[in-house]
């Protein structure tokens, strides 16, 4: 499991016709293209979800429905719950729009990212 | 050193010929300090008795005699008598009866005085959680390092009546825990045959919850440490049973798939109190809800952290703080002078309690080092183009600058390359090392479809080629002004010939993007051992506070539901004002008190005959 380069951290180069913002914001002006914020703490695994299935329901039905992403794997975790890792990750609003295309998938949620209150991990 | 035993102190119900009231100073009513002492705490066929000043000393043998007692001696405290009962007679019916006497100002049963019981453990005088004499905390890296004398759980007169919590499993949902740690080794759960290392891993997925970041181990100790071993330090209880669920890696994070499995790992396997010193922020997690309430479920009390980042949890939520089940506790982090911790997230609806949490020491997992490379020298640079990576040091907004790797070199105004593969690496010694992260911070701006990769080989070399491990794979990125810090288990690459590595893979398309910076690398390690103290701070340090109280309460009164064990904790707190409006209960957590303190008892109605 790796969450990558991720948190806000208190450098800012320095530049000129920019005004550095918050330590954990993008400057408005930035010209790169594409931004992606990953200045504040990221809070789920790319492309890992918990899908919950319907009582009774196969679990082929969590491939039907979202295999289109490709399914890296699956892990079962008990009480109808398991955790999938995609290829392709369309993020969370796509894949709860999906679901309700298939009675037999409860609930999907993505795989938060929780970590240690020691003040030894806050940069 | 002598202490009061508390006269509120409780332990069972007294009989049912009195009606019976909470016992806490909320209560609405007054109600006798006595009523809920326990028999054992006083001394039977006994009480003392004051008559009022206008009584003569006939009408007190008078009133004496016509219970049936005796005189046993005039004490020397003005006005009054220590009385001996009648053989048949108890000392709850005694006292009513004295009670309901117009000749009596005040009666009481005639206490056990017990000696407060200080473990011998060899740096006991730093924890000062536990004892506030204002002493300085050695190694202590959160201002202030001392305090005000008092300001402290008050435990001690607790630990006269209770040091064994080992009853009661408490689940660490944590990085795990060093069960070979001197301090700790007695004190963990036996998990028969399945689990033989004391709890399970849900990382590794396998049944060896050893810790491999420090975190969990100093958690585990602060709740359940062995007490007067003469070693190291004590915990809340000084025999315990520790369940260690590992769900945070070496980095220190973990995932809702690891944490819900292990809180319903804990519940099924007997845990009756949880800690996790764990926070995650935004979103409400409905799956970490859902093995909450399967804890609630199964009476199991849950204590978490209420989080660091010096914010409101009721305007920006942090969960599991957040979380309204009513088996779960939210702890705040106090300094030694019980102000809020500059850190400490607060909530006057999310969090419920405060509990010491600076410059806590605790067990360790091992002996931390660390590697800082000020990326000058040493490195090997390649590419298949021209340019590439170099070193350099570039400008800081606040004044300043930083040295770092840089590709292009003209970063941060020109742009890299197209159709590149522009790598970098250095060899480190990690040989003996338990564990490693890589941590740094970077500038990160590259197209979507180029690739900014970090990775290891543990047999020396280029990390991208075959044998290498890629530890991250970054693409479609631009954090440029802005550093983002990283880090990396990379424990796989412990040997004498670590290759560490970044690479800046490119293709065709324009146009590119600034590239890369990337500044403070350093290697942090871990190397286990049994005899490492460190203090700490944290959010995560005040929850196992709370927990360990939680595991003391349930031993002491094994009849205590999660509900009964919750209430002890809140109502028998002590008001801090620094905590007034911060917490559901604007108060620290008092040990001797949620000990003393009664619940009151539901459906239940009794009067005196």
């Amino acid at each position: 499991m790796q969450f990558a380069w991720r948190r806000c951290f208190g450098l800012v180069v320095a530049t000129v016709g920019l005004v550095a913002g918050s330590a954990c914001s993008q400057t408005p002006s930035d010209p790169a293209p594409k931004p992606m914020d990953l200045s504040s703490r990221q809070t789920r695994v790319p492309g890992e979800y918990l899908v919950t299935l319907a009582a009774g329901a196969d679990a082929k039905a969590i491939a039907e429905l979202y295999g289109r992403y490709g399914i890296k794997g699956t892990q079962d975790l008990g009480r109808n719950l398991f955790l999938v890792r995609l290829t392709e990750d369309p993020g969370p609003a796509k894949l709860e729009e999906l679901r309700g295309q298939n009675a037999q998938i409860k609930s999907i949620q993505p795989n938060f990212v929780y970590r240690a209150s020691g003040r030894g991990n806050i940069q | 050193m002598k202490t009061l035993l508390h006269s509120n102190f409780i332990v069972a119900l007294v009989g049912a010929a009195l009606t019976l009231y909470p016992l806490v100073s909320a209560a609405p009513f007054a109600r006798p300090d006595w009523a809920g002492a326990a028999p054992s705490q006083y001394v039977p066929g006994e009480v003392l008795v004051k008559f009022k000043p206008s009584v003569i000393a006939q009408e007190r043998t008078a009133s004496i005699a016509a219970l049936g007692h005796t005189v046993l001696a005039q004490l020397e405290q003005p006005g009054w008598t220590q009385v001996k009962l009648a053989a048949d007679q108890s000392v709850t019916e005694a006292l009513v009866a004295y009670q309901n006497d117009p000749n009596v100002d005040t009666v009481q049963p005639n206490y056990i005085y017990h000696a407060a019981a200080v473990p011998n453990d060899t740096q006991y005088g730093q924890l000062w959680a536990f004892k506030n004499t204002g002493q300085a905390v050695t190694s202590g890296t959160y201002a202030p390092t001392s305090g005000t004398p008092g300001d402290d759980m008050n435990i001690e007169p607790a630990w006269s009546h209770i040091t064994d919590c080992s009853g009661v499993v408490v689940a660490v949902v944590d990085s795990g825990v060093n069960y070979n740690q001197e301090d700790l080794a007695a004190n963990m759960w036996n998990g028969g045959p399945s689990f033989p290392n004391h709890g399970h891993d849900y990382v590794d997925n396998d049944n060896d919850p050893m810790d491999l970041n420090g975190h969990g181990t100093h958690v585990a100790g602060i709740i359940g440490a062995a007490g007067s071993n003469a070693k190291g330090t004590t915990g809340v209880c000084w025999h315990a049973s520790i369940m260690a669920l590992r769900v945070l890696d070496v980095t220190a994070s973990g995932t809702t798939a690891n944490v819900s499995q292990a809180v319903n790992f804990a519940v099924s396997h007997g845990a009756k109190v949880i800690n996790m010193s764990i926070g995650g922020l935004g979103t409400f997690d409905q799956i970490f809800s859902d093995s909450i309430t399967n804890a609630q479920t199964n009476d199991v009390v849950v204590v978490v952290a209420a989080g660091n980042e010096a914010t409101n949890n009721d305007v920006s939520a942090s969960y599991p703080c957040n979380f309204t089940q009513p088996n779960l506790v939210c702890v705040a982090a106090l300094d030694q002078n019980y102000a809020l911790a500059s850190f400490s997230n607060w909530g006057a609806i999310s969090v419920d309690v405060g509990a010491p949490g600076t410059n806590i020491l605790s067990s360790w997992a091992g002996a931390s080092a660390s590697i800082p490379d000020p990326l000058t020298t040493g490195w090997t640079f390649t590419t298949t183009t021209t340019g590439g990576w170099t070193s350099g040091s570039i400008p800081l907004s606040g004044g300043g600058s930083v040295q770092a790797l840089l590709d292009p070199a003209s970063f941060a105004s020109g742009q890299y390359g197209s159709n590149t593969d522009d790598r970098v690496r250095k060899v480190f010694n990690l040989a003996g090392v338990s564990a490693a992260m890589l941590q740094g911070s970077a500038v990160i701006n590259v197209v979507n479809g180029d690739h900014f990769r970090t990775g290891y080989s543990s047999a020396g070399g280029d990390p991208f080629a075959a044998g290498g491990t890629i530890v991250d794979d970054t693409t479609g990125v631009a954090t440029y002004p802005k550093f983002v810090a990283g880090a990396f288990d990379i424990s796989g690459c412990i040997s004498m010939t670590c290759s560490i590595g970044f690479q800046l893979q490119s293709g065709a398309t324009t146009p590119k993007d600034r590239g890369l910076a990337i500044a403070r690398f350093s290697i942090q390690t871990l190397t286990l051992n049994a005899t490492t103290y460190q203090p700490e701070s944290g959010t995560s340090m005040a929850s196992p506070e709370v927990a360990g109280l939680a595991a003391m309460l349930r031993a002491y009164n094994p009849q205590y539901t999660y509900a009964d064990t919750v209430n002890a904790i809140k109502n028998g707190g002590r008001s801090v004002a620094a905590l007034a409006g911060k917490t559901t209960t604007g108060k620290a957590i008092n040990v001797m008190s949620s000990l003393a303190y009664i619940n009151p008892p539901v459906g239940l109605s009794a009067t005196v005959q």
